[in-house]
């Protein structure tokens, strides 16, 4: 017998007996209006959050707001970059210069501003944590009120990474003071799309 | 720190720390703050009670029908390409450890926060063999750096004040004397740490819940150091206790709810990563660990204290362990939960710990799958008294005292005594010899006791 063995033995042996796996009925909170719930829940956890009606629009944004940033990969085609995304696919260490990466999040999440961002949408797995700044562009239609709600739609999916991402990195472990860009993403912009 | 400490009791450690008032004071607020937020964002769930009263039966059906679970689990990590591994004991769990780092020949790797490598003291075992892992939590590298063991499990370095860590820092990565910013340090930390993340081969992460039906595993942070770590990485190893699994994926929606809100406040970390199967050319591996566990599943008294989420709730919320810091329980968990983890791991090292507690309660409290913290720790301290492990001077009062208690006459004789004496020789009771006063002030005794004031104004009573 190794030790996998021995241990599952024991557990058997001393488990206190069979129970049946509940369904717990939790009736979670509504919001009136879960677009506007996301929000203020993004700006209170530092992120920053814009309204489009189309994804062209983060052009102008970025234009405006990361003026002097250079190394810019998304996977939006609608958004001008100057890397070619090819070149990055699996080569995650490359990866460490960018400046701002937009990409598609699947859905959000109002009582946290959570956003659900699979493998498929990242490019590569270190795209949202190795850049310097990040953009997730979701739907207005595909926010939800909790986590509840969020699991219903991802408990039957099939992914190989997925992620909640909520806000930019962030820290308070020097005094309990919040500092936003500890290894991650110094900051995070949600586009909400109305379509 | 750690070993040295081992020597000294909870009372004597927190005696040490005690010293400065004004720290003491600055710990207690700032852990206070930290609860205040808690309550803040539990307040704002309506649901709140349901949902601890949700995760309590789900882990307690888990505790129920472990060893299914864990089959399943395994069965399903397996499937994803993972590659798993069980440990008896902290020290099987360090040699695994070794073993995966001697095959991929490096001496770079990277670690996120895991309280089960900290219960296996798996930094010492490595660097006895030659290999330093870099602790990647801004906390836990501050305490790494300082050669300390972490105070908090989720604020590992809550007893240091920034001058101190600027002083560090300039001892350490060469940061401007004098300069203790939080913002400065911290992204002083985000720079020398990014060059760790980009030159490591093997990062090791814990384990915050780990999901039987799919084998995948659940990692949060804030920093977002797991995921850089791993996803730079060749290698990813995690750790966990084999307590950590959770039956269904939907059940996340449950313990995510509660865990960042009851740990700091927060409605959910910042990153809560799903790991299911490995990232292309990359070696993943579980490392399931007993220690314990599977023994404590047979105790109807303490078998619960294996529900743990480890958020730190009950350090934050308790009245002992945010007046005497987390070293004082010289035990890898500190605060509440580790007073009732710890004496199962070793009675007689950890014998003093059950009784750093007022018993107030609170802890069970805030306990988002409600554990009968409080509870365990009274049975705890009938156990370690029963088994002897309780020290001579306080066996003998409590005997002294109990046979007082029983004798009616006696205890009448033994209160006027004490009445007349406190009032004639009030220093020969509070007086530093006396460890009860230490930190108490006498009250005046009273003139008569209860009976004596009954018996002369029970017919006065109608009015």
């Amino acid at each position: 017998m190794d030790s996998r063995d021995r241990i599952l033995m024991r557990v058997k042996t001393n488990q206190p007996g069979q129970s049946v796996h509940q369904e717990n009925k939790i009736a979670p909170i509504g919001y009136e209006n879960v677009v506007e719930k996301f929000k203020a829940t993004l700006i209170s956890i530092g992120g920053t959050v814009v309204e489009i009606n189309d994804v062209d629009e983060i052009n102008n944004y970025i234009l405006e707001k990361f003026t002097d940033v250079k190394e810019i990969i998304s996977s939006f085609p609608e958004i001008k970059t100057n890397l070619l995304n090819a070149d990055y696919q699996d080569k995650p260490h490359v990866l460490q210069n960018i400046e701002l990466a937009i990409l598609k999040g699947e859905f959000g999440v109002a009582e946290n501003a959570a956003i659900w961002i699979t493998q498929k949408n990242m490019l590569d797995r270190a795209l949202p944590f190795i850049c310097e700044n990040l953009i997730l562009v979701i739907e207005k239609q595909s926010i939800v009120p909790t986590l509840h709600e969020a699991y219903e739609m991802i408990s039957k999916l099939e992914y190989q990474y997925g992620i909640f991402i909520a806000g930019p990195s962030k820290t308070a472990d020097i005094e309990q003071s919040l500092v936003l860009g500890a290894h991650g993403a110094k900051t995070l912009s949600v586009f909400i799309l109305h379509k | 720190m750690e070993k040295e400490s081992k020597l000294r009791d909870h009372a004597t450690l927190a005696h040490a720390f005690n010293k400065d008032e004004q720290r003491v004071d600055w710990h207690d607020k700032t852990l206070w703050m930290v609860r205040q937020k808690r309550d803040k964002a539990a307040w704002q769930i309506p649901e709140w009670e349901d949902l601890r009263k949700a995760a309590s039966s789900i882990k307690n059906n888990v505790l129920s029908n472990l060893y299914n679970y864990l089959i399943e689990f395994e069965n399903r990590a397996q499937a994803n390409g993972v590659i798993l591994h069980w440990a008896e004991t902290p020290e099987e769990h360090n040699q695994i450890v070794l073993s995966i780092i001697k095959k991929h020949n490096t001496s770079n790797i990277v670690k996120s926060k895991s309280m089960l490598t900290e219960e296996c003291h798996l930094n010492d075992y490595l660097e006895k063999n030659g290999i330093s892992v870099i602790d990647t939590d801004l906390g836990e590298r501050i305490v790494q750096l300082a050669n300390e063991p972490p105070s908090h499990i989720v604020l590992p370095c809550i007893h240091w004040k920034k001058e101190e860590i600027g002083e560090l820092f300039h001892t350490h990565l060469g940061t401007p004397k004098g300069n203790s910013d939080h913002q400065f340090l911290t992204n002083a930390a985000r720079v020398h740490l990014r060059e760790k993340f980009l030159t490591s081969k093997i990062a090791i992460t814990g384990v915050n819940f780990a999901v039987a039906e799919t084998g995948e595993i659940v990692v949060c942070t804030n920093e977002g150091n797991a995921d850089l770590g791993v996803q730079l990485a060749d290698v990813h190893i995690a750790c966990m206790g084999i307590e950590k699994i959770i039956p269904k994926r939907k059940d996340l929606a449950i313990f995510l709810r509660l865990l960042a809100r009851s740990a700091t406040g927060q409605p959910i970390t910042t990153y809560s990563s799903h790991f299911n199967v490995p990232r292309k050319d990359q070696e993943m591996h579980i490392i399931l660990v007993d220690n314990g566990r599977s023994k404590r599943l047979a105790s109807d008294d303490f078998r619960s204290a294996l529900k743990c989420i480890r958020c730190g709730a009950c350090f934050n919320t308790c009245p002992v362990y945010r007046r005497s810091g987390g070293h004082s329980y010289h035990t890898a968990v500190a605060g509440p939960i580790g007073s009732i983890l710890s004496p199962a791991w070793n009675i007689k090292d950890n014998a003093d710990l059950p009784f750093a507690s007022t018993l107030c309660g609170s802890c069970s409290n805030v306990c988002p799958v409600k554990i009968d913290i409080h509870d365990q720790l009274y049975k705890w301290r009938q156990v370690i008294t029963k088994s002897g492990h309780v020290s001579k001077p306080k066996t003998a009062a409590i005997k002294i005292m109990s046979f007082v208690l029983s004798n009616p006459t006696l205890f009448k004789v033994a209160g006027w005594v004490g009445r007349k004496t406190m009032k004639i020789f009030p220093s020969l009771i509070s007086n530093r010899l006396n460890p009860w006063f230490t930190q108490r002030e006498m009250p005046s005794p009273p003139e008569f006791s209860f009976t004596e004031w009954y018996q002369k104004n029970k017919n006065h009573g109608q009015s």
